[in-house]
């Protein structure tokens, strides 16, 4: 049996000796650090700093800013993605054709 | 004190009821907390590391532990707050002796107050991490917590003192008595009081949902462990955990009487032991996951509405049961 004040002092003694050996163990563990490539979301970012040339993707890329106009005209006119746009331009395609054949013929017997 | 003592004391604290075994209990208190947090909102909660994801807090901290503290911005005195974490922990390893499931006691009258004064270690331990980081968000954190506590604290000490005044007389107060006394029917109403004042002491101590706001990991304003990584966040979840667990078993012990209505020579009272404990993590937890987060002054509010006096009217309710009945 003890008196408050001498339990006090115990508990003061043991948290604060305890504490430091506690926080000294945990402040000079060595600790192993893992490295890692670069990485966008996840995935590993490749690395195009080595590569001579650029790849056909990439002058294809060029090509398609350089004449953004024309390809976003053609996109949006013409190579659509819906069928009926290419039957479209396939039948007034056959149509000019045929328009300048029968006039060829005329002119050219 | 002889060297046998000395050992056994050195044992009590560092492995068993203390820092091990508190520990390891604090992990299974975050574990459960988890859990239940999970299966309320449709989700699994932990299950990759060990059996139903039990060990998933272990390997957590110890991910934490192992991690390097790689940007330390300058003015952040981390290994001063590593040690005031620690010192919180090794705080709650040592009060763990005034529990009867120790195996050296420390019992003295009037020790309700020096288990008051112990636990503010801990308390002492979150605050530093807001206030020494050089963040603003973990300052805001750490003040906001400070307001927690102004409430908390009180009505910790409070009901602390009421529930072992009630059970051992005003003058002893002895908490590590009161955990083995008798109770009789004209000690309850302080008992339940403090009881509950205590309950909800708890709650927001261990930071639980409806008075997290101090560390409010989701809220954009940040919280206590808002710019806090590595190591000192390891320390801050073991801190965090192990305080959650003692709180619990400390309701276990002192309001629920621990093994009643067996004994701790029985072995069926040390299952009871720990079926109680559960049964008080999964009722926080529980009530936890159903509410949402109060703002700062609604939280203190709160705790002074209802902890803070409860714990008076359980002081009262001592007090009355001291002077007039007995």
């Amino acid at each position: 049996m003890v008196d408050p004040g001498t339990l006090g002092l115990i508990f003061s003694v043991t948290a604060l000796v305890g504490g430091l050996i506690l926080a000294v163990i945990v402040a000079v563990t060595k600790r192993g650090v893992r490295e890692t490539e670069p990485y966008l979301c996840g995935e590993s970012e490749a690395d195009f700093s080595d590569s001579i040339s650029p790849s056909a993707t990439e002058v294809q890329w060029g090509l398609e800013k350089t004449l953004s106009s024309w390809v976003s005209f053609v996109r949006t006119k013409i190579h659509t993605g819906v069928i009926d746009d290419w039957w479209s331009l396939m039948i007034a395609w056959a149509a000019i054709l045929l328009i300048v054949s029968v006039v060829r013929g005329w002119v050219w017997p | 004190m002889n060297w046998v003592e000395l050992l056994l004391y050195l044992f009590a604290v560092a492995v068993f009821p203390g820092f091990v075994f508190l520990s390891l209990l604090g992990t299974f208190t975050e574990w459960i907390e988890r859990k239940v947090a999970a299966r309320a909102q449709n989700r699994m909660g932990p299950t990759y590391v060990g059996p139903m994801g039990l060990l998933q807090p272990i390997a957590d901290i110890l991910k934490l532990l192992w991690a390097k503290e790689l940007v330390i911005s300058r003015g952040f005195s981390w290994r001063v707050t590593l040690f005031l974490v620690s010192t919180g922990v090794m705080a709650l390893s040592a009060s763990t002796l005034l529990m009867p499931i120790s195996p050296i006691r420390l019992s003295t009258p009037l020790d309700s107050l020096v288990l008051v004064y112990v636990l503010f270690y801990s308390t002492l331990g979150f605050l530093a991490i807001g206030f020494s980081s050089p963040s603003p968000f973990g300052v805001v954190g750490s003040s906001r917590m400070l307001s927690i506590v102004c409430v908390v604290e009180p009505a910790a000490a409070i009901s602390i003192y009421a529930i072992s005044a009630a059970l051992t007389g005003m003058g002893t107060a002895s908490v590590s008595e009161a955990m083995t006394a008798q109770v009789g029917l004209q000690q309850s109403p302080a008992l339940v009081l403090g009881g509950v004042s205590l309950f909800l002491v708890m709650m927001a101590k261990s930071l639980l949902k409806p008075f997290d706001i101090p560390e409010a990991e989701t809220e954009v304003a940040g919280g206590v462990v808002a710019d806090v990584g590595g190591p000192l966040l390891g320390m801050f979840r073991i801190l965090h955990d192990m305080e959650a667990a003692f709180l619990a078993l400390l309701l276990t012990l002192l309001v629920l009487r621990g093994p009643y209505p067996f004994s701790y020579a029985d072995p069926l009272g040390w299952v009871l032991i720990g079926v109680k404990f559960v049964l008080v993590v999964l009722a926080a937890t529980t009530l936890s996951a159903s509410l949402g987060r109060l703002r700062i002054e609604q939280g203190v509010a709160l705790l002074g509405k209802h902890s803070l006096l409860a714990s008076i009217a359980a002081l009262g309710a001592a007090a009355l049961n001291y002077y007039v009945v007995a």
